[in-house]
């Protein structure tokens, strides 16, 4: 490690800490503002404690997770221009260093800004906590026109908080590393926005595959319609951190050990459990990809995209998941469904050209491509019958 | 000492550089070549910037992606990097992570080229630049710099203080400097040897003394009575290439002048082409004219394509 | 048999005349090779070569850590420069005759 280059580095990306940490003050202001609303404890109607436990920092640590979408591209920029690649890679480094040293200080560009704000959050509830304690909250059930009120003391559990933020801190290694892993194969900032994405996309589909597939076998579904279920279509990492991780917080202290593991041994949450375990598994090993393989095609830094296995592979075993889900998981009407297969088309086609920077299609992506809009007509027609058939 | 070993690099499904092997030492060396010849792509395999395909590269017999190695070369592009909103101050900082340089030597040179240390370098021009990158370049004081087109458009003036401090710096007995370009008059007096390359290949390597026995220049008039026919007036033959090479000779140019023919041929160790020439053609006039350095280097490229050509 | 004007032999024709007309007289010393190097922007190894010639031609001699030493003395000696530019003309295949005849025609007014 280069102690100069470190400092020059961080100089350089003194803007990206500033936009980060500024966007992370703003999702500090509005948890704060947002956990003392009551109207967002609705849901709690009748406790079968007077002592509930909250997560005042939600937002902030949901936010962070999704910024690690952009860092990658300042990490690896060294290959994303001819001209840097010439400058870079010829200076003296040992082996992956510069690569190393790039990848763990973009992962403190993150971290350590989510730290000190997250620590902030912290204390500010503590101090407002002292100021007025407890919370009196006056809560609104779901019927109108019936209020009833009910005092429900809110408590912060700090040591769970603490826990929680080395979680976040762990989850949010693994996702920059997936994310880094994908923007490592690029050659430049379009083809590494567009990897990231699909990567993204890709883990997302399998990800959220996983649970539902388990939640579909309860004939009931025992959880709550709230901002917890809708994140597991956002993201799988925040959807696990809120609903498993989280909720071991809302529990409260005493409740929280008994619940929490009765709670894992019930079906719907070995799916989550299975997707956990292999979101850490991959994230591992995208950051042991990064750390130990070097890159074979240095000439092409800046200019096309790589002959590898991971550049063909990854469009295209995206789209074809894209196309799975188009006709699985969504219940359209027959005409939508012959706009969604065109637009599948067009899509495909568009991000096949973006990658090439050419209007002609390459031979292997021609080969894959066609296998997989072969797939994705055979899925529209199946699911065109069914719904024919069926319906 | 730079070893280059059967060194090939494919690009784009062409072979920029073919079974190439170099043996350079210390002193001011020349690369020339056409365009496209393979110059950028050899300078960025020897500071690994591209891994090569096949062959090898030791640099003081040590493989050149070792990190002591690389400390000891730099490749100046000629359109290098640098960041955004950087000033000469900025870029100072920058390379200092990587090399050291000679703070005060730098700065003499910026003061001397009239360089401005806090504007941002986006303000300056082109030649500015160059003359920049060059400062740099010189003051980070490596065993071995690779400059590419470093000269175009850097002002007389300045072009010959940078060449006084080039031979100040790398015309001791322990540094090489090898500079590419098309310029060869400027290169000329600076460098002491040549390679040229051309399509990826080796034309020629070494010094003036070396290369100077490789073409023969003749100037020719013909005694065209002698040779048309006696009763028409049609030619028994034209006077083209064709003609030469039926001797034997191996041609690389012919140009005519009015009635003056310039031949321009490589030399083959066992004939004579003087007496050949007089023997067979009767000329009124053959006289051997003597070929500068820049007129070798050009021929040595025109032969390389001329060959080149023929194997396709 | 083969001419070419190299940058090295244009230097030590140019000290050689200098020499021989006795404008760098015996016990002077040459410029050094750097300041020669310097001042026409060419590489000093080009410097070493013409002045390695001058050596072999008996001009000057090589002290060491002081320079180069002119040892020719122009007293008593022919001008070697007009003898050498003579000697080129009579290279280039004209007999004693018809240089005798053209010097004749030179003068022939004075």
């Amino acid at each position: 490690m280069n102690k100069k280059y470190i400092k020059y580095q961080i100089k350089q990306w003194l803007p990206l800490i500033g936009i980060i940490s500024g966007i992370l003050i703003i999702t500090l202001i509005i948890d704060l503002i947002f956990s003392k609303n009551p109207m967002n404890y609705h849901y709690y109607e009748a406790s079968k404690s007077n002592v509930s436990y909250q997560n005042p920092l939600i937002i902030t640590s949901c936010c962070i997770l999704c910024l690690t979408f952009f860092v990658p591209l300042f990490v690896f920029s060294y290959k994303y221009s001819i001209k840097k690649a010439d400058t870079y890679v010829q200076s003296p480094f040992k082996n992956n260093n510069l690569k190393i040293t790039n990848f763990i200080l973009g992962y403190l560009c993150l971290a350590l800004p989510f730290i000190v704000i997250f620590l902030i959050g912290l204390l500010s509830t503590y101090i407002t906590q002292l100021i007025n304690n407890p919370y009196h909250v006056i809560v609104v059930p779901q019927n109108p026109g019936m209020t009833y009120y009910s005092h429900i003391t809110f408590y912060y559990n700090y040591g769970y908080l603490i826990l929680f933020m080395f979680f976040i801190l762990f989850m949010l290694f693994i996702e920059y590393s997936l994310n880094s892993f994908a923007a490592n194969f690029a050659n430049n900032t379009i083809d590494a926005l567009i990897y990231i994405s699909l990567f993204f996309i890709f883990r997302m589909l399998i990800l959220y595959a996983i649970p539902q597939y388990f939640m579909q076998n309860l004939d009931i579904i025992e959880y709550d319609f709230n901002i917890f279920n809708l994140s597991l279509t956002i993201m799988p990492v925040i959807s696990f951190a809120l609903t498993v991780f989280n909720s071991l917080i809302s529990r409260g202290y005493f409740d929280a050990k008994d619940v929490f593991i009765s709670d894992l041994y019930k079906y719907q949450y070995v799916g989550y459990v299975i997707s956990f375990t292999f979101i850490i598994m991959i994230g591992i090993f995208a950051a042991l990809y990064i750390f130990f393989i070097k890159d074979k095609y240095k000439e092409n830094y800046g200019r096309k995209r790589n002959n590898t296995i991971f550049d063909y592979l990854l469009p295209h075993l995206t789209m074809m998941f894209i196309a799975f889900s188009l006709y699985t998981i969504t219940r359209y009407d027959t005409t939508s469904k012959i706009v969604i297969f065109l637009a599948f088309f067009v899509m495909y086609y568009c991000l096949l050209a973006s990658l090439n920077k050419s209007f002609k299609i390459k031979k292997y992506d021609l080969i894959f491509g066609g296998a997989i809009s072969l797939v994705n007509f055979c899925l529209f027609i199946a699911s065109i019958t069914i719904e024919h058939l069926y319906l | 000492m730079i070893e280059v070993i059967n060194l090939t690099k494919k690009l784009d499904k062409t072979i920029a550089i073919n079974h190439l092997n170099l043996f350079i030492t210390n002193g001011i060396y020349g690369l020339v070549g056409q365009n496209g010849a393979g110059k950028s792509t050899l300078f960025r395999l020897l500071s690994d910037v591209y891994s090569q395909d096949e062959g090898e590269i030791l640099i003081d017999s040590k493989p050149n992606y070792e990190k002591e190695i690389k400390s000891n070369l730099f490749f100046l592009q000629d359109d290098p990097y640098y960041a955004n909103f950087s000033t000469l101050k900025n870029l100072t900082e920058f390379y200092k992570c990587f090399y050291e340089v000679d703070e005060n030597y730098l700065n003499y040179l910026f003061k001397t080229l009239n360089l401005p240390i806090n504007k941002q370098l986006s303000s300056f021009s082109k030649g500015m630049k160059r003359q920049a990158f060059i400062s740099l370049a010189l003051s980070i004081n490596v065993k071995y710099l690779l400059l590419d087109e470093a000269f175009d458009g850097i002002d007389p003036l300045a072009l010959d203080l940078i060449k006084q401090e080039i031979i100040k710096k790398y015309s001791n007995n322990d540094k090489t400097l090898i500079i590419a370009s098309h310029n060869i008059e400027s290169l000329e007096k600076l460098c002491d040897k040549f390679i040229i390359i051309s399509n990826g290949k080796m034309v020629a390597q070494g010094d003036e003394a070396s290369m100077s026995h490789v073409f023969i220049k003749y100037q020719i008039i013909f005694n065209l009575s002698n040779l048309k026919l006696s009763t028409s007036n049609k030619l028994y033959f034209e006077i083209n290439e064709d003609l030469f090479k039926k001797l034997d000779l191996h041609v690389v140019s012919l140009n005519k002048i009015g009635s003056v023919y310039e031949l321009v041929i490589k030399v083959n160790k066992d004939i004579n082409p003087y007496e050949i020439i007089k023997d067979n053609l009767d000329p009124v006039l053959l006289e051997e004219i003597p070929l500068t350095y820049n007129e070798i280097i050009t021929l040595q490229m025109l032969d390389a394509k001329m060959d080149g050509s023929k194997h396709e | 048999m083969n001419k070419t004007v190299n940058l090295f032999e244009e230097i030590y024709n140019f000290y050689k005349k200098l020499i021989y007309k006795g404008v760098i007289k015996k016990g002077e010393y040459l410029p050094s090779v750097r300041e020669v190097a310097l001042a026409r922007k060419i590489n000093p190894n080009t410097v070493v070569k013409a002045y390695n010639l001058l050596i072999n031609d008996g001009l000057i001699q090589a002290i060491n850590k002081k320079g180069y030493l002119v040892i020719y003395s122009t007293k008593n000696n022919k001008d070697q420069n007009l003898i050498n530019e003579l000697d080129d003309i009579k290279k280039e295949g004209y007999t004693k005759e018809e240089i005798i005849n053209a010097l004749e025609e030179v003068y022939k007014n004075d």
